[in-house]
């Protein structure tokens, strides 16, 4: 099955000219400004297992003027509930060039082919961008405004609001921010943050030209992203048969190793969590028949691999249960 | 509206239980409820589970929501969206000792329920002090009279059963409340229906 779905994955991230990009397992720590990260002590040095990988691929990558498609699969490392070390397999997909609509279109247009290839359509994807939450934490200083994210990212708004009355926050902040968070039901006061999620309202009609399903797009102004890079849309896709968050991603600003800033925009999920959700669609050609007989349906197979068919052989035996076998079956003499 | 929910058996379960009914006429009075672990009403699905289990359920997406103290949301540091504080199950997370006692080794033995609370804010508080939890659940007052411990770190209403077995607060950590809290996909797909849900809460509470 998880072959199935890289080969889903791969195949459609290839037609659309994304390339396979490998990173580094191990990253500095500077790269991760985030309590989860499992540290790696080694000669005096202190480095991180990547908790993510965009990072990496920033650091790497060189940007001439034409954009860099590039897509990736393999394994993260996070501390979860500051003492497990978990691994999982993070799929992603990064378009690196400068801002334009498109390119924020065509990131998850992306998405909507593959989960559309996946036969996965109860999704819903948020949208927000970063400037949004900028607005407010402009009114804060460096220590407080880490502090809110926290709580935002954690989903932890009780926590929020007692920290913001512990602090002794203006009321008419404290307004803004629960507009934002109880949006659409809250009414915005806030002209500039109005502005924006007018914006975003825009940009999610323009979706539909690029035949995407805008029923599935919602604006939650309140989404916030771990990882301090991004710098723009950013967005979080939710499975309707999911306990938790698929994934997600956002624009982005960085520097690579050069020092160039590099601009880019990336989508990432873990396989694990759809690997019991997609539909299986095989199309291999099973030959079933008595192993005695293997010679003569060998010149067969030949005939169907010759015309680019998948074709596999299986030994039939009474208690064999067909209804396992995926695919087109021949059932031979 | 049709959510499931579950709330806590124990300290907030009157409190919880007549505020969804607030909210719900459907569901029976609290006399006429039996043990029965599941209700079910015209909006809540009810689910009667222990307070520690609860961000569990709703982490799990067994509920949609759940109503649970702070100090176990605390504890548990469960993946859920805490939406809001409740009007009820007002209570201190508190240092309570004999009266006499002070902090004057280096080593020090605390005695609670809530061991992740207790090295989070004790090991903040307490610096350079060797502190040695021991896990207990429940009667955690009984510890410093057994000798099992110098302190104990545990929630407290009223302080009657702190001051009937003679031990004082010595700090308050937080103050807490019953807490309204959701399952992070269940709230993304039902956002309208949950936000309308908290502005009645607010119209009620008002």
């Amino acid at each position: 099955m998880e072959e199935f779905l890289e080969e889903v994955l791969r195949r459609t991230l290839e037609k659309w000219g994304y390339q396979e990009i490998k990173v580094p397992i191990l990253g500095n720590l500077e790269l991760w400004k985030d309590n989860n990260v499992v540290k790696i002590i080694s000669g005096g040095e202190v480095l991180a297992l990547r908790p993510e990988i965009t990072s990496l691929i920033i650091e790497k990558v060189n940007y001439v003027n034409i954009p860099l498609r590039l897509y990736y699969i393999g394994p993260i490392f996070r501390l979860e509930k500051e003492k497990e070390i978990t691994e999982r397999y993070q799929i992603g997909w990064e378009l690196i060039c400068p801002y334009e609509e498109w390119r924020d279109m065509e990131i998850l247009a992306i998405f909507f082919d593959i989960f559309k290839n996946l036969k996965i359509n109860s999704f819903i994807i948020e949208i927000n961008n970063t400037e949004i939450w900028d607005e407010v934490f402009k009114e804060f200083n460096e220590n407080i405004v880490e502090k809110i994210r926290k709580f935002i990212i954690k989903k932890d708004f009780v926590g929020l609001f007692d920290y913001l009355s512990l602090i002794n926050v203006d009321k008419k902040i404290i307004k803004d921010i629960r507009s934002i968070i109880f949006y659409p039901k809250e009414e915005i006061n806030n002209n500039k943050i109005k502005d924006m999620i007018e914006n975003m309202i825009e940009f999610r009609k323009k979706l539909t030209d690029i035949e995407i399903d805008i029923e599935k797009i919602k604006i939650s102004p309140s989404l916030l992203r771990p990882f301090n890079y991004y710098k723009g849309l950013i967005f979080q896709v939710y499975l309707k048969d999911l306990k938790n968050s698929l994934g997600g991603g956002g624009s982005y600003i960085q520097y690579n190793k050069k020092g160039d800033k590099i601009f880019g925009i990336g989508f990432a999920f873990e396989e694990e969590k759809i690997k019991n959700l997609f539909e299986y669609i095989d199309d291999r050609k099973i030959f079933l028949g008595d192993p005695k007989n293997y010679k003569n349906y060998f010149k067969l197979m030949k005939k169907e691999r010759e015309k680019n068919n998948k074709v596999v052989f299986i030994p039939y035996r009474e208690n064999l249960n067909i209804e396992n076998l995926k695919g087109e079956i021949i059932i031979l003499e | 509206m049709n959510f499931k929910i579950a709330i806590p058996t124990g300290r907030l379960l009157n409190d919880s239980w007549n505020f969804l009914r607030k909210i719900d006429r459907s569901l029976p009075e609290i006399s006429k409820i039996s043990r029965k672990l599941i209700w079910e009403g015209e909006i809540f699905k009810i689910f009667l589970v222990k307070p520690f289990d609860i961000p569990t359920y709703v982490e799990e997406r067994i509920t949609d929501l759940g109503i649970v103290g702070g100090d176990v949301i605390k504890e548990k540091e469960s993946n859920i969206v805490t939406l809001k504080k409740l009007n009820f199950g007002n209570c201190k997370m508190v240092i309570a000792s004999h009266p006499q006692w002070k902090l004057e080794e280096n080593k020090v033995k605390v005695s609670t329920k809530y061991p992740n609370i207790v090295e989070k804010y004790l090991k903040n508080i307490w610096k350079g002090f060797d502190i040695e939890i021991v896990k207990l659940n429940g009667s955690i007052e009984l510890a410093p009279l057994a000798e099992i411990s110098d302190c104990i770190v545990d929630l407290v209403e009223t302080g009657n059963t702190l001051r009937e077995n003679n031990l004082v607060i010595k700090e308050i950590l937080f103050e807490t409340s019953a807490c309204l809290i959701a399952n992070e996909v269940s709230f993304v797909w039902n956002k309208e229906k949950i936000l309308e849900l908290i502005f009645l809460i607010e119209n009620l509470e008002e």
